[in-house]
Parts: structure tokens; sequence; C-alpha cells
């Protein structure tokens, strides 16, 4: 027991210590605070500062041969705030060559009631103007339309616009709600599963090549040195995703009145509390999963550089279980045989439960039965990943084949 | 304290590495165990140290079977091994807490450890910035950081400037003087010879040769002499031609001509002939095997 917690301080202590582990976590704890303070003090600089002209709006031409009223212009102007809009008789030409000029930002020449031309030099990929003037003209024409049959204006507007009250009760979760969040802890827990179940494989392949090990095994048990890197490591990571995610809490909330109006950030900040001891829960299971892998792949690596090859499978599985759960996730179908069957095999339902719990509506029991099953796997794959890890230390040289180490294992037991 | 290795027998698959060994050695006193690569010698002094378990045989201490919690055991592997990257003082801290030492004791015993191998200056450094001879004694530090009973050392001269091993050669004469058991594996047999009385040669998996290096050298039959003269090569035709009847055979190598005698009583009679024909000699002196000529001659042919 002291070994293991003497390994398990050392490896914990190497991480916590070493530069790199302490700038990146510095780096995006700054990060953090600077984003979620940024909007305070630029709001401090335009409050106190002189009201500055914001300089001159880009322009919105319009050519309206058709109805020539000014209510077209007004709607034009709700519909793009930031435009200037101008009423222009100009031809197509000359339009043309103030919009490659830059003198107009773009122009809308109304052809009929039910047709009409943008010009712009470019459209973002946020922009859709053929749908938004589309609407506007549709609506145009419609109440023209009606008010033609002998209605009254504001009966026609009433009639295009009509006033529906509606309520929109959810039984179940809201996935708008929920989708930001999930996403931003299951993107974490990859990373975490992925980086440190690396470091855990390139650790002890290092000691094997530096020979570090030859000393190691001789003066601690194989399975204290296994777990206590493993669990030194882990916890390394959950310090520093502690650091990381309560500085972001921590920031949001000290600038809780900036951010009161921005629904995005409520959203992602807005994590219950189960949720995140779920994803604690989540971490501690896959992590571990992972890392035992990680851990025997790396003892049967003689060298650094064979570490990539050995975990490439395992790494792979970690893949495509992000692939699966974000594919669930964008579709919205959180409860497909795919998912359900993800969220129960012990390498993809840390991530694939987790998501089904924030997004979707799991029973209790399937969360106890796939914890269950994850955790009786997890101990499984250590025990494995001991015995491996026993064998694949003191073997240098080609890393042995799946036949060849079954065996040498079979021969152990006996 | 008497440490006995009794008919170790071990097979990694197909492979049969050790193959009914046995050997002992006491407090006090060096076992060199020899050996060409692959012999054995390192899954040999891993069963001693327990990292693998013989599939037959024993590990004795005093007649018991050692308990490995009581009897504390140092090791300087021939594959050296520390983290290139750590603080030399925080590596030797913590070899010392994974053998169960407390931390001021650790403290301690690294700093006194140092001080005696001249190497206190580096304590605050990392062990890559240091030559290979001086990693080499960080690597003699960690080993016998808990004051070992038994000290392993596999190959503790390989890389070492003559300053260097001189120092290294001290410590271990040391050690032993103060009634340590030394378990020594070496290729260098000049050191062998400088530290142990007795030697164990493992060739193929199984014990070759071993016991007292002088009872195994007396063994020999005393009837190779070696003559060294400025004419040497008339003293070869000499004895080729009218010591023929007391002499088996005769080689010159430069001013050395070595001469195998009909039996050792000859020795005599050689020196008295060669005396009538006043022939020139520097030296006249029975050959006794170095210690490397046994090891040859044990090993060379592998079983």
């Amino acid at each position: 027991m002291n070994q293991f917690k003497q390994v398990l301080k050392f490896e914990f202590s190497n991480y916590a210590r070493s530069k790199p582990y302490i700038i990146i976590t510095v780096v995006l704890v700054v990060l953090i605070a600077g984003l979620l303070t940024y909007p305070r003090v630029a709001g401090l600089w335009r409050h106190e500062g002189p009201a500055q002209p914001s300089g001159p709006r880009p322009k919105l031409a319009l050519v309206d041969d058709v109805y020539k009223s000014d209510e077209l212009l007004q709607r034009l102007a709700q519909a793009y705030p930031e435009d200037e809009l101008v009423r222009t008789d100009e031809t197509m030409d000359e339009l043309r060559s103030k919009v490659v000029s830059g003198e107009y930002a773009a122009a809308v020449v109304l052809e009929s009631p039910l047709k009409f031309t943008y010009l712009t030099v470019s459209v973002s990929m946020y922009e859709d103007p053929g749908r938004i003037i589309g609407a506007i003209l549709a609506e145009k024409y419609q109440q023209t339309e009606i008010e033609a049959l002998g209605l009254s204006a504001a009966d026609a507007a009433a009639l295009v616009h009509p006033d529906v009250d509606g309520t929109v009760t959810e039984t179940g979760k809201n996935q708008a709600e929920t989708f930001i969040y999930t996403y931003i802890l299951i993107y974490a827990l990859y990373m975490a599963i992925m980086l440190y179940g690396q470091f855990v494989a390139s650790s002890v392949a290092s000691e094997k090549s530096t020979r570090a090990m030859e000393l190691l095994i001789t003066s601690a048990k194989p399975l204290s040195l296994m777990f206590g890197k493993i669990i030194g490591t882990g916890l390394a990571g959950l310090l520093q995703f502690f650091v990381i995610f309560g500085s972001a809490f921590l920031f949001y909330n000290i600038n809780g009145d900036v951010w009161a109006d921005s629904p995005v950030m409520q959203r992602i900040f807005n994590i219950p509390i189960d949720m995140l001891l779920y994803v604690l829960l989540f971490f501690v299971i896959g992590f571990f999963l992972y890392a035992f892998i990680y851990g025997a792949l790396g003892s049967l690596a003689s060298r650094t550089e064979d570490v990539g090859t050995a975990i490439m499978p395992v790494t792979f599985l970690v893949i495509i279980a992000l692939f699966v759960v974000i594919v669930g996730m964008s579709t919205g179908n959180l409860d497909s045989p795919l998912m359900v069957a993800c969220s129960y095999i012990p390498f993809t339902s840390p991530m694939a439960m987790f998501t089904r719990i924030a997004m979707s509506n799991v029973p209790p029991i399937g969360i106890i039965v796939s914890v269950a099953i994850a955790v009786a796997s997890t101990v499984g794959i250590g025990f494995l990943s001991a015995a491996i890890y026993r064998v694949g230390v003191l073997m240098y040289g080609k890393p042995p084949k799946l036949g060849e180490l079954v065996r040498t294992l079979r021969e152990k037991r006996t | 304290m008497r440490l006995e290795v009794k008919n170790i027998h071990k097979s990694f698959g197909e492979k049969h590495v050790l193959n009914d060994v046995s050997f002992g050695v006491e407090s006090g006193q060096a076992l060199g165990l020899l050996g060409r690569n692959g012999a054995g010698k390192t899954t040999m002094l891993r069963i001693i140290m327990g990292v693998f378990d013989a599939d037959s045989g024993g590990v004795l201490v005093d007649g018991q079977p050692i308990d490995r919690r009581h009897i504390k055991i140092g090791y300087l592997p021939e594959e050296r091994g520390l983290y290139p990257k750590k603080i030399i003082r925080d590596q030797l801290q913590y070899f010392a807490a994974l053998k169960g030492m407390a931390a001021p004791e650790a403290r301690k015993a690294a700093a006194a450890l140092l001080e005696r191998l001249e190497m206190s200056e580096y304590a605050g450094k990392k062990l890559d910035v240091l030559s290979k001879g001086n990693q080499q004694k960080i690597q003699l530090a960690v080993a016998l950081l808990n004051n070992p009973d038994i000290l392993i050392l596999d190959e503790p001269f390989s890389g070492l400037d003559p300053v260097n091993a001189m120092i290294l050669k001290d410590v271990v004469t040391e050690l032993i003087g103060k009634g340590k058991l030394v378990l020594f594996s070496s290729h260098q047999m000049n050191y062998t010879e400088e530290f142990c009385r007795d030697i164990a040669i493992l060739n193929g998996g199984r014990i070759a040769l071993s016991g007292a290096i002088r009872e195994i050298r007396r063994s020999y039959e005393r009837r190779t002499v070696v003559l060294s003269s400025p004419e040497a090569e008339k003293v070869e035709r000499f004895i080729a031609g009218q010591a023929s009847d007391i002499t088996e055979k005769t080689e010159r190598r430069q001013d050395a001509v070595t001469v195998t005698l009909a039996s050792a009583d000859k020795k005599m009679a050689l020196l008295k002939r060669l005396a009538e024909q006043e022939l020139n000699l520097d030296a006249f002196a029975v050959y006794e095997p170095s210690l490397n000529d046994i090891f040859v001659e044990y090993t060379e042919a592998r079983i």
C-alpha cells in the first residue's frame, strides 16, 4: 500500500510540477477569464469614452417601381437594422458598378410584385437574402391582394399575420437547452480519456526504454506501479479539469450581469449539478477503463516510438465512440438502437450514456445497469492489464503477437 | 548470513533458461557470477530479487526460504535505468521511498551516499546532464540507498574511467569489509578476481564451474611453464630438439615460450638443461591460468 502511495505521489507530482502542464492550465484559465470578462471591459470603454460615430453604415439600395411605397422600405429597414436604406432609380448597370465599388453594400431591384434581384459582392454563409427579402415581398403581395378583394389594410394585416398563442410543454428534456453543454462536456470527456490515456501509455513505455523499469520492478510490486501511475495520472487530469471548469464558472458568475441577456452563455453555464456529477462519474469510469488498456499496451512497447502504433486500435475505439455520440446528438435521435446499444457497451457507454442522460430520458435502472457493466468491465480489464503489464515490462524487442501474449499469460497462471 | 541458490529451474515458454542452478555465498564475501551474454545471469539475479518465480528450486537465506520483507537487496542493473529528465535528489528519494524508507531517512541516506561518491554537487541536477561515469555512480547510489544486506552488481564497471573505477572499487571493497554479501556479475575478469573469492560460471543455463578461484587454479596441473627470453627463438629450437623427451608441446609468441611438460616434476630438469646451455633467460615461471582463460575454457563451447 505504501509503495502504491509513493508511486501515486511521484506520478501525480510529475504532472503537477511539469512546465507544460502548468503552462497549459494557466493559459487556458487566463483565456477563459479573458473571454468571460471581455464584454465588461469593452463595455467600460464604450460607456466612459465620448459617443463615437460608429462609421458610415453600409448602404442598401432599393429600386421599387412596383409599389413605390415607404412601407416596403420600412420592412426592409426592420430586416436589415444595421443598414442604411436608400431609395434610388438607378439602372442595373449603375447599381452594379456601385456595388462593385463598395458604395452600396447591396441593392434590391423589384421587377414585379413577385420578382426581385439582389445584387451584392458576395453572400456570407450566415445570410440568406433570398429568403428574407422573398418573405417580405410575399407578405406584401398577400396583403395587397387581400386588400384588393375589399378588406381594410388592418384586416388584411391581421389575416396575413394572425396572432397565434401557443405554449410548448415538454415532458422530457429540451434538447436545445442541453445541447451546448452536453457537447462541451462530451468533448471534455473525449479529450480527457484520449490525452491522459496516452500519457499513461507513453509514460510506461518511456520507463521501459530508459530502463528505469529495471529498478522499479525490483523495488516495487507491478500492481503498485501500474495502479499508482494510472491513478496519479487520473488525479492530475481531474485537477486540471477542475481548475479549468472551475475558473470558467467563477468568471461567469463574477460577470453574471454582463451575460444576463446572452441565451447561449446561459445555456452553457446552466448545467444542473447532477449533470456535473454524472460527467465526473463517467470521466472516472471512462478514464480508468481506457487507462488500463493504454497502460497494458504501453508496457508492450519497448520504445516510446512504438507507443503510437501499439495504442492505435484503442484510440480508434475512442474516436468511434465520440463519432457515434456526435451523430446521435446532431440528428437528435438519442434513443436510436445504435445509441442505446452503445450506452451499454463499456467502451462507448461513458460517452453515449452520459449524452442520453443529458439530452434524453433514461430510466434510472438503465443508468444503473450501464454503470454496473462499465464498472465490472473496468475491474476485469484492470486485472487483465495488470497481468499483461507484469509480463510486458520485462519484455524487450519486438512487441509480442497476441497469441504469444495469451500463451505467456496462461503459463503465469499455472 | 549465507545466501544459497538451490537447484533452480526456469523456463520461458519453450526455452529452458536455467537448468539446475545452485551456488552459495556468505556475508562479507563476493561471488562472481560469470557467463556469456544470454547465459541466464540476469534471469538468475531476477529470481533472487523476486521479480520472477523459479519453476522449481529455491533461494535460501541461512537455510530458510528468503523473506524479502526483511532481507534488503540493492541492485545495480546491467542496463542502467533511471529517469533521465528528473532531478537526481528526487529520484534517489523516490527509490528510497519505494523501498520503504521514511522521507527524512531517505534524504539523509541519499545525501550521505552522494557525499561518499563525490557527487554532492550534482544533487540538484537532472540525470541526463551528467557524464556516463557519473550517471553510473548515481546508479550505484540508488543500489546502496537502503543499506542492503545483499548487493547485486550487474556489470558495475562498464563505462567507467580508471579514476571512477577506482572510487567504485574502493566502495565495493569497503562494503564487503563491512560484511555485505555481494553478487557480482561482470565480463571484466580482473575486477572479478579482485573482489571475489568464489565464482560460479553459467553456461547455457547450467553451472559449468563453481568454487573458490584459488582452488580452481590449483586444480590445474602445474606442468606448463612460461619462459621469456631475448633469444626466444633459440630457446624454442633447443627445447623442441634436445628436451623433447620431457616436454609435450612448445609454443612461442614473440619473446615468450610456453612449454607443456610431460609431467609437473620435469620442471627442474628442464631448467637445468636450459642452464647448461647458458641460454639467456629473463624469466621462468609456472603458468597459472588467468580467470579469463578459465572463463573462456568453460564457456567457449555453448551447451
